[in-house]
């Protein structure tokens, strides 16, 4: 076991981990965060994607232990994020989720996104969107969800 | 499924790093963004005692500029390289590689030395390294070393690094303003196994012309006879049989889709090359 | 009055708490105590167990087949006459009959524990001849996968004659394969079990389409009684089919919890369901379609075998399938003469669930690439062949080959308007100029009509266990004046919570917010069969509508005698009840009732403001939702790659409820069959293994591989449902598969070569026109 410090959501947290403790069940297990989902563990998916450190990163790739020092930001940290609350205003009036499962993961890709690309067109959109798998919509509706935030931006 | 344990060290240094390895008898195992490794470590396809944790060491994120070659520190992210930490004809390569691995989740973790090593067949880096001629630049118990890329790999998954080394930078000679390059491959969708990688590099004024093919079943390649025939050609090389034979007498084609994948590869990437 | 009411394009409800990462999923739930379970999975296809071995100071630990012996089949059984049964034990004892099997469940205090402890298990073996295909398991010489049956054949079925091969003057004859692959809902399976021993009471939070039936099921199979059982669906991440069956999982996972009394966690991952969860689509068809020279159709004769994996889940058996394949097999059309053969075969692969579509996207599949080869044999464009052949309009209600009676709609305007959309006229003078960079243009149909709500006799007739008979609803008035509608229904993203909330409206006028649907919960819902076969809206919606046509009637009464005029002069609006004069709103109303009920008569007291409505469909066939899907695609010759260009869908599911989530079922739902189409496949070695473990081998869509799917509905209401709604949930995934593949045999109609298989992989349309050229030459 090894103690780690990092900040999660703005807020300071110390705790023990096992090494082989990935960041996803780090923060859903010990922290209680379920909004950041699993439906794979191996990369593909994206469900369970959060930043760190500002970017997103697939949190059931990245090991708990290694992120001592390091910010960590899920779903549930983005409740006064404009761009957040944007982009869940475009995906419930887009219908852009059904069962809502990689809704999390998606939305927190989609933040990048704006925030990192003023301007795409919609294969670099797409491009974008491909690591966060949804297997209800059929995706239109993200990207016109997506399409919509990254217009009102530009 | 979740990982097997597994002992955890955080090196401070390269040198904490190489003495970490040392000590641990051929157990133990680099993770740096861990992209490919926890994909493994979390399927339980291997099973290290340890994993030396180096993508906090601020040497290995090192860009250096000398006169002929830029050397990219191992631990460079996929994405810095996307978003074109690296000057010049070359960095417009990388930079457009990097957009073409993975997810940006993947690619912002995912570091150049790390994918280097796990020497996937069918990752983008080993290729493009072999088309851009890379050294790399190696730290191990007795000190440092060079290593061609051309005379790195082995086998898929397997190269000639030692237990005890690290990778620290690679080194990549410049390309010339006026080079031309171009990167085709062919994934039918993004993520999946690739079928097949060409790259093509080709400088006209002094007549250089490479090429460089991954995903095949073996590891990535250079087919020096395709090589030497468009350069002969001078020109677009188009001549499809001739390319076929040739890849065929590499034996880096299982199967007639493999060979045909790779033709295809080969040719897309010369005529990439004149647009 | 309801401006959220039935046709309201509004937001949903539920979207909220998914948007704000709080939904709450099984494997969210952490319980006191709580353990997680693993399974050890049979590594072989098909074998003899000979020995486990658990280390000593595990055996409080692992537990196995033996340990379970008590219990019963969780398999399902077939009424249908030659039906051959089988024994489904929860965890595998003396043999295993695939890959994935389980063999032994592991608990630990956390989920790495408990694979730790599966790690330490030894399982020997005495290997059998893994059965991977169809033709190896009806071989003479291939061993039993149950040893009291004569073959591998669990059911073989026959509708009609066979035809004589003079019928008609054109015979066009095709074989198809559709492999077999994952449903993959983004969430996996999973299950959280508690055991009150005091209360002698199970609570199951499972990861479920039907809680009403596992609550059956568990209580059953567990010898308990179901008022000992609850089961709890919360959130659901996506079902698609993979969660209407008891899985062997649940039942394990329940076991321990009453054996060790603490609560017991089992969370499927990807691996898993990439190995156990490949049980969908895999079919085999050699058809025959006998027509005249202007292409109209005369007759079909078709043999189908179904492969059905190793047993028979729990509750629509191994043959529900191939039964369903033969009966929908002639599709949308017109014509006369109709023979089907059907075989339910087993092999030692993962048990067959039904998929989104069941066996629609199969047939749909085989009927409409039939129809294009006739299309190419007698020279008349594939749309203008279907217009020949479909249903007319005006002869609805139509009664079909086999009996089936389609309710409403135009089935051929379907057809122009996809071939207006899709540019047909436009495509075709394309395809007559030379490509640029070598890539073939080719343009596809795909027709289907889809039987959806059906209802009891339906159900009765494939011999299943589970018919479902009315469906209900029960609706109350909550003392500060909104409502609550409980459901046996259960929503996985159908937008149920919204779209239920809207038929509530349409009766009650309250806004959709200030109706509540529960469901899910077998302790708090009236009893359903759940959510599958395209019938939530129809069956559920009718039965909200009709509770809340009772409630109504009793509210207006009390609203009558509080503004003094005719409980029928009272008019529901915007959560008031309104007379001509004066209003009063519900929460009033409902202060008075259940505060103040001196001030009311007792006539209107002794009334309950809680309302149970029941419903099922005028007629068991149900009602037919129809579409056309056209697409053009492009094809590289030299890759063998398709790019999808353009996909339009023309369709029709009756009155819709909320057009924007009628939208979203029908878009998702053709992305699966894209899918299907041209990506997802599990292919297994000669030995039955798994060759498909993760998702760089087991590809699904992402945005990138999706078109911009164009969409164009009409309504044409059901005479036979309330509102004339119809079932939309399956209907995009039925086409895609026919409409692609026939698109890109279009565009290799150059080459001789036509692809008869799913999915199209880039390969195997290389290894069509390499065999095609070789032919040639």
């Amino acid at each position: 076991m090894s103690t780690i410090n990092l900040k999660i959501n703005g807020a300071e947290v110390s705790a023990t981990v096992e090494p082989r403790t990935h960041l996803a069940d780090f923060l859903r297990e010990q922290q209680r965060l379920t909004g950041t989902h699993l439906g794979c563990e191996h990369g593909h998916c994206g469900a369970c994607t959060v930043l760190l450190n500002g970017e997103p990163v697939r949190s059931c790739l990245t090991l708990a232990v290694s992120c001592q020092g390091a910010m960590v930001e899920t779903i549930e940290g983005m409740e006064d994020d404009d761009t957040m609350q944007s982009l869940r205003d475009a995906f419930k009036s887009e219908h852009a989720l059904q069962c809502g499962f990689c809704s999390p993961g998606m939305l927190m890709t989609a933040r990048d996104l704006v925030r990192r690309r003023r301007a795409c067109d919609d294969q670099q959109l797409r491009e974008a969107l491909a690591g966060n798998w949804c297997r209800c919509t059929g995706y239109l509706g993200i990207v016109r969800a997506v399409r919509r935030v990254l217009d009102a931006n530009s | 499924m979740k990982a097997p344990e597994f002992d955890y060290q955080y090196a401070s240094s390269l040198a904490h790093a190489s003495e970490l390895l040392s000590n641990a008898g051929g157990q133990a195992k680099l993770i740096a963004g861990g992209q490919s490794l926890l994909q493994l470590l979390n399927q339980r396809l291997i099973a290290p005692q340890l994993l030396v944790d180096i993508r906090h060491i601020d040497a290995l994120k090192d860009i250096k500029e000398h006169e002929e070659k830029i050397e990219i520190g191992a631990c460079v992210t996929s994405a810095a390289l996307e978003d074109g930490v690296v000057a010049g004809t070359a960095g417009e390569l990388l930079a457009h590689v990097a957009s073409q691995i993975g997810y940006r989740s993947v690619r912002n973790q995912g570091t150049l030395g790390g994918a280097v090593a796990f020497a996937d067949p069918a990752g983008d880096w080993p290729a493009t390294m072999m088309s851009l001629n890379a050294v790399i630049n190696v730290l191990g118990s007795g000190g440092e070393r060079e290593i061609s890329i051309h005379e790195f790999y082995r086998a898929p998954f397997v190269s000639v690094l030692q237990d005890t080394e690290i990778i620290v930078s690679l080194s990549i000679p410049k390309l010339a303003s006026h080079t031309k390059w171009s990167y085709w491959k062919f994934s039918p969708t993004i993520g999946e196994v690739t079928k097949a990688i060409g790259i093509a590099i080709r400088d006209p004024e002094i007549s250089d012309h490479r090429l460089a093919l991954g995903a095949a079943n073996g590891i990535p390649c250079r087919p020096t006879g395709i090589e030497d025939a468009w350069q002969a050609h001078n020109a677009a090389y188009a001549d499809r049989d001739a390319m076929k034979r040739t890849i065929a007498a590499l034996d880096v084609a299982d199967d007639d889709y493999k060979l045909q994948c790779l033709t295809i590869a080969a040719e897309r990437a010369i005529a990439g090359t004149y647009p | 009055m309801s401006t959220s009411g039935i046709g309201a394009r509004v937001e949903r409800v539920e979207d909220e708490r998914y948007l704000k990462g709080l939904g709450r999923f099984v494997a969210d739930i952490q319980l006191p105590g709580m353990l997680e379970a693993s399974f050890v999975r049979s590594t072989i296809a098909h074998g003899l167990i000979t020995q486990i071995q658990i280390p000593a100071d595990l055996r409080a630990q692992v537990f196995t087949g033996e340990h379970l012996s008590k219990l019963g089949s969780i398999g399902a059984d077939s009424t249908l006459p030659g039906f051959q049964s089988s024994f489904f034990p929860a965890i595998a004892r003396e043999k295993v009959r695939y890959v994935g099997e389980t063999v032994a469940v592991c608990v630990a205090k956390d989920r790495a524990c408990a694979e730790d402890l599966a790690t330490q298990v030894a399982v020997e073996y005495s290997p059998l001849p893994g059965l991977a295909t169809m033709t190896a398991a009806i071989d003479p010489s291939a061993p039993l996968l149950h040893n009291e049956w004569p073959s591998n054949i669990n059911l073989a079925g026959e509708i009609g004659e066979e035809l004589a091969d003079d019928l008609a003057p054109v015979c066009v004859q095709r074989n198809f394969v559709t492999a077999r692959q994952c449903m993959v809902p983004l969430e996996g399976r999973g299950v959280v079990a508690q055991w009150d021993e005091g209360r002698q009471q199970l609570t199951v939070h499972t990861s479920t389409q039907i809680p009403h039936l596992i609550r059956r099921a568990l209580a059953e199979t567990l010898g308990l009684k179901q008022r000992q059982v609850r089961v709890i669906a919360p959130d659901v991440g996506g079902g698609f089919g993979l969660k209407l069956v008891l899985q062997p999982e649940e039942v394990s996972v329940c076991w321990l919890a009453m054996k060790l009394r603490r609560p017991i966690r089992w969370i499927e991952d990807r691996r898993e369901h990439l190995t156990v969860g490949a049980n969908a689509r895999q079919h085999e068809y050699r058809v025959k379609a006998y027509a005249q020279t202007d292409g109209k159709l005369v007759g079909i004769d078709v043999e189908i075998d179904v492969d059905a994996g190793a047993y028979s889940m729990w509750p629509f058996t191994s043959c529900f399938e191939a039964a369903q394949a033969g009966a929908s097999f002639p599709g949308p059309y017109r014509f006369d003469h109709y023979h089907a053969r059907t075989r339910t075969v087993m092999t030692n692969k993962p048990p067959l669930q039904p998929y989104r579509g069941v066996s629609r996207t199969g047939i749909c599949f085989a009927l409409e690439l039939t129809i294009d080869a006739l299309a190419r044999e007698v020279g008349i464009e594939p749309a203008e062949l279907r217009k020949r052949n479909l249903v007319n309009a005006s002869d609805m209600p139509f009664t079909n080959v086999v009996g089936k009676i389609f309710d409403s709609g135009d089935y051929q305007a379907s057809v122009t308007t996809a071939a207006e959309m899709i540019g047909l006229a436009t495509v075709r003078q394309a395809q007559q100029q030379s490509r640029q960079d070598g890539r073939l243009l080719g343009v596809g149909f795909g027709s289907y009509t889809e039987q959806t709500s059906h209802g009891t006799k339906v159900f009765a007739g494939v011999g299943i266990p589970i018919v479902p008979g009315h469906e209900q609803a029960r609706i109350r008035l909550t003392p500060d004046g909104s409502f609550e509608v409980m459901t046996g229904l259960q929503s996985h993203g159908q937008s149920l919570e919204t779209t239920l909330a809207q038929i509530a409206s349409e009766v009650l006028g309250a806004p959709i917010n200030d109706i509540k649907i529960i469901h899910g919960d077998t302790g708090e819902t009236p009893f359903s069969t759940g959510t599958y076969a395209s019938r939530s809206i129809v069956w559920g919606g009718g039965a909200v509508d009709a509770a809340s046509r009772t409630l109504s009637k009793r509210l207006k009464a009390i609203a009558g005698a509080l503004l003094n005029c005719e409980a029928s002069d009272v008019v529901l609006d915007d959560g008031k009840l309104r007379s001509r004069e004066r209003e009063v709103s519900l929460a009033d109303l409902a202060s008075v009732w259940y505060d103040a009920p001196e001030e009311l008569s007792p006539d209107l007291t002794d009334q309950p403001l809680e309302a149970v409505g029941t419903y099922k469909p005028t007629s068991d066939h149900g009602a037919f939702s129809y579409a056309t899907h056209a697409a053009t695609v492009l094809v590289d010759p030299d890759l063998g790659a398709v790019e999808i260009l353009d996909y339009v869908i023309a369709d029709d599911c009756g009155r819709q409820v909320n057009p924007m989530v009628v939208e979203g079922q029908t878009i998702g739902g053709t992305v699966q069959g894209i899918g299907t189409a041209l990506y997802e496949e599990s292919p297994y070695d000669d030995n039955a293994i798994p060759q498909a473990l993760n998702f760089a081998q087991y590809r699904i869509p992402s945005a990138l591989e999706v078109p911009n799917i164009k969409l164009r509905s009409t309504e044409s209401a059901s005479p036979r449902t309330a509102y004339g709604i119809k079932g939309v949930g399956e209907g995009g995934a039925v086409s895609p598969p026919a409409a692609i593949i026939n698109a890109i045999n279009d565009a290799l109609v150059g080459y001789g070569v036509e692809i008869l298989e799913t999915p199209a992989t880039p390969e195997r349309i290389f290894q069509a026109l390499q065999q095609a050229q070789a032919s040639k030459k």
